[in-house]
């Protein structure tokens, strides 16, 4: 990953702050990085439909569950994402439809999307806080670059996709 | 037992501090020490012909030895190549993790790997194989498997490079000592001084150690210009090479190259001595799997279930 | 000094001199061995790839031979045995053409070991003083070591007995007896501890048995006789001299001792390994009836075990083994057989499966064998000058003249 490609910014205060919000932290250490300053690359900017206002500024918003034929079929088609329940606006502001909303109202940027998700994905907050779950890259024992819940996965559909795989092993050749 | 008591525990079995392998490590860097200040007024042209073990080495002989190593690349193949000797950081043992439930035998670490540390295209460190669902059973995987897309389904993928293990078989079997742990955990090997029996290669339980059956040929396009003495430097034929955690970059605070190519995350690394560390929050939160624990080569690379 | 020097030269002479068979079967020796050294050349100049070894199969023919001569060279404790312990002179005669199988396989092994090297002009450094020893944690070093002291044994003591012939006088038990004795123990352990190299290896299921010891010492006591069988009675036959039939019974009863021993310790192997069924024994079931496609190992292995089946009816039945030519028969099927058993079939099921369950089927390629042709033709050709030298001393035929000091 270049660093030019991608702006990063520090969200350290953010990280620690979300941990003190979960309830079934209180008996874990808490995440306090010492020496180490993590950053958790922002995404917006590389959204290919960003800003939704570019659209959405000239429609009203229709929060009723309806199936969509133009312009998000392909999104309806593949949102598969928390069954049945999930439509636009359980993560879209329908305020701002430039923004996320947490489950609090508290409307969020799309750079910031890993709080969104793990306000539903504890135990993945858990983990992705600590460094265990996503990928951070940068160095060990300093500068940690770590990827967006959106980076890897599509919010809406995300499980991840099938890869096309390197090369086997060269084959063991008689001489 | 309380959960910090089992894995301090843990910690202190697999990966504790008390090493005799390391008091005879420091032994043998005090002797070499000596042994080097008393060769240190030998002529040129014999240390030319009799090469060194990597810990007899002065400063001075390695600024010479880099130096020739930097100009023969240059002369072969035109690519003006670094070859530094970073040193083991004091309080730093390196840990491997890898997460099984992430892993879909994409083999982006395995190329990564091979661009990062000069591997001709026969020679590849990490070798991913595909399992059956339901077992980790090694004498049915697949090694060759080259499907349009990956995951398939009812496999599992287990990535498998050299554990640096805390009590290396390779290392003792080696006749002429060129191959060590180094204080950081990492097993390297003297490329100047294996003599190529291949008895390591015999001894390591997880398939890590290659050879350079021939001289290793590689694009001049391709070659890693950021190079060290005991990892990523172009290897000569004849000798045994491995996995070195990428070296160069971890004793600069980077992570290995494979880590980063991951595309799932699976990968996690660093000191295990750190409580902050990713290794060491995995080791406390994670169900882990340490391949073939029965042998007791105690590896500094665990498999976990995320 | 001058006596010593006048000795060499009266050796060379009798290895220069011979009849038409004689040049022809030691040029046959020398452009086989020739062949083999161009062989050699190319193991070093081109590296070792131009082998059929490969990272899964990293070693092959080369240590397979190196293990079964490993063997011929101990077994020669086999017949000192009989010399300076029983004390029976006929033995005593032969002790000295035996020490030269000894030291001439060891001279094998180390050719072979040394061939096999990635880096054979890094050999000193496993030399004390310039290089660097990993004792005691090395099998390998300290198979160095004991093979270092058994190619100084085997070749000091047929050396001095053989001089003291020469000059007439009878050799100073003092000399002969502790290294002789200490060659006794030394043939265990040279053998034991290369068994160990492999045993010791938990990385490799199909070696890890404290079997492998026992295993490499009874297998050795067949192949060891039948080699040194076949060549007393090549000497009978060609050298111009007389070993006596108890020589040769003597060999034989080793044989049907140890033959039907060698069969019921492979037996328990097969048995313990392939009754288990465990995912380690997949090595044993490689070699006895192949994985997959990979089926040339069975091949051999069964061969071999026919093989001594039909060498040990032959040993058998005295109206069979009395008649000389079905006696040789038999050890020349030995030969090989061990040579399955102990070689190949030993060293590469080791490898096969890989540790991670991979599985490559190694098979020696034309370099490889012209290699092993090379060393085994190299080995006859030292054999039959130092036997030709040894029987003209023994026989009196090469004697300090009076004249000559």
């Amino acid at each position: 990953m270049s660093a030019g490609r991608l702006v990063l910014v520090a969200f350290v205060a953010a990280l620690a702050c979300e941990a003190t919000h979960a309830p079934d932290q209180a008996a874990e250490r808490p995440f306090a990085p010492t020496h180490e300053e993590i950053l958790v690359e922002p995404r917006s900017h590389l959204l290919p439909t960003y800003p939704c206002t570019s659209c959405h500024d000239e429609r009203e918003a229709q929060p009723t569950r309806r199936r969509l034929a133009d312009y998000h079929r392909t999104r309806y088609d593949d949102l598969k994402h928390g069954d049945d329940a999930f439509w636009c606006y359980q993560c879209h502001a329908l305020e701002d439809i430039d923004k996320l909303r947490m489950a609090s109202g508290q409307l969020i940027s799309f750079d910031e999307a890993w709080r969104l998700c793990t306000s539903c994905h504890g135990d993945k907050q858990r983990d992705f806080q600590r460094g265990i779950h996503g990928l951070t890259i940068g160095e060990w024992n300093g500068k940690k670059h770590r990827r967006s819940c959106t980076g890897c996965h599509d919010p809406h559909n995300p499980r991840f996709r099938s890869m096309t795989p390197e090369k086997p092993p060269a084959p063991v050749q008689s001489r | 037992m309380t959960p910090e008591a089992r894995l301090g525990e843990l910690v202190r079995l697999r990966l504790g501090r008390h090493d005799t392998r390391r008091g005879f490590l420091k032994t043998a860097l005090a002797g070499a020490a000596v042994a080097s200040a008393s060769t240190a007024c030998d002529g040129a042209g014999v240390e030319k012909l009799l090469s060194k073990h990597y810990l007899k080495l002065t400063d001075e002989d390695k600024r010479k030895l880099f130096a020739r190593i930097e100009a023969e690349v240059l002369a072969r193949s035109g690519v003006r190549v670094t070859v530094g000797d970073p040193q083991p950081m004091a309080g730093v043992e390196f840990v491997h993790a890898l997460d099984l439930s992430l892993c879909n035998g994409n083999r982006r670490c395995v190329e990564a790997c091979a661009r990062e540390n000069n591997l001709p295209d026969d020679i590849r460190y990490l070798r991913v194989v595909e399992v059956d669902a339901g077992t980790l059973e090694l004498a049915n995987a697949e090694h060759a498997y080259d499907p349009e897309l990956v995951p398939r389904s009812g496999k599992n993928y287990l990535p498998v490079q050299c554990q640096q293990c805390k009590k290396p078989p390779c290392v003792d079997a080696c006749p002429v000592k060129a191959t060590w742990v180094e204080p950081d955990g990492i097993v390297v090997v003297d490329y100047d001084w294996c003599i190529g029996c291949r008895y390591c290669q015999a001894a390591c339980p997880y398939y890590a150690r290659r050879f350079n059956f021939r001289e290793p040929s590689i694009e001049p396009s391709r070659i890693n210009p950021d190079q060290a003495y005991l990892s990523n430097r172009i290897r000569p034929a004849g000798v045994v090479e491995k996995c070195t955690y990428c070296l160069h970059r971890t004793r600069r605070g980077r992570y290995p190259a494979c880590l980063e190519a991951c595309p799932t995350g699976a990968r996690k690394f660093g000191n295990i001595n750190d409580e902050n560390s990713e290794v060491r929050r995995m080791l406390e939160r994670k169900r882990t799997y340490v391949l073939k624990e029965e042998l007791g080569t105690v590896p500094r690379f665990f498999y976990f279930f995320g | 000094m001058i006596r010593y020097l006048q000795y060499l030269k009266s050796c060379a002479g009798c290895v220069l001199r011979g009849g038409r068979n004689y040049y022809l079967w030691m040029g046959g020796l020398f452009v086989l061995t020739f062949l083999g050294g161009i062989s050699w050349y190319h193991h070093i100049a081109d590296g070792l790839g131009i082998t059929n070894m490969s990272n899964q199969v990293s070693w092959g023919i080369g240590i397979a031979n190196f293990v079964y001569f490993v063997g011929v060279a101990a077994s020669v404790a086999l017949l000192i045995v009989p010399a300076y312990i029983y004390r029976i002179e006929e033995f005593k005669a032969v002790v000295v053409l035996a020490e030269i199988i000894a030291v001439i396989s060891v001279v094998m092994c180390l050719s072979f070991i040394i061939s096999d090297l990635g880096r054979p002009d890094r050999l000193l450094h496993l030399s004390p003083g310039l290089g660097v020893i990993n004792l005691p944690s090395s099998h390998l070093a300290w198979d160095v070591m004991v093979f270092s002291v058994q190619l100084v044994l085997s070749l000091y003591i047929p050396a001095y007995l053989l001089y003291k012939r020469y000059l007439g006088q009878a050799p100073n038990l003092a000399f002969v007896l502790p290294p002789v004795m200490l060659s006794m123990l030394w043939a265990v352990i040279i053998h034991t501890v290369t068994a160990f190299l492999l045993s010791a290896l938990k990385s490799r299921d199909f070696w890890n048995t404290g079997l492998l010891a026992p295993r490499f010492l009874v297998s050795a006591a067949v192949s060891g006789p039948a080699i040194i069988l076949l060549c007393f009675a090549a000497i009978n036959r060609y050298g111009g001299m007389r070993i006596a039939d108890r020589v040769f019974d003597y060999l034989a009863h080793v044989l049907r001792v140890m033959l039907p021993v060698n069969l019921f310790l492979l037996g328990c192997e097969v048995f313990t390994e392939l009754h288990s069924g465990t995912a380690v024994t997949e090595s044993a079931r490689y070699l006895f009836f192949g994985l997959g496609e990979h089926t040339l190992l069975p091949k051999f292995i069964w061969t071999a075990i026919v093989f001594d089946v039909v060498a040990l009816v032959i040993l058998l039945v005295p109206r069979w083994r009395q008649q000389p030519r079905l006696l040789y028969a038999s050890c020349a099927l030995l030969v090989f057989s061990i040579w399955v058993e102990k070689g190949m079939g030993l060293v590469l099921p080791g490898f096969t499966p890989s540790p991670l369950g991979e599985v490559v089927e190694y098979v020696p390629n034309a370099s490889e064998i012209v290699l092993t042709i090379g060393i085994l033709a190299a080995g006859a050709l030292l054999f039959t000058a130092a036997a030709k030298v040894t029987i003209a001393v023994q026989t009196g035929r090469l004697r300090l003249q009076e004249g000559d000091a």
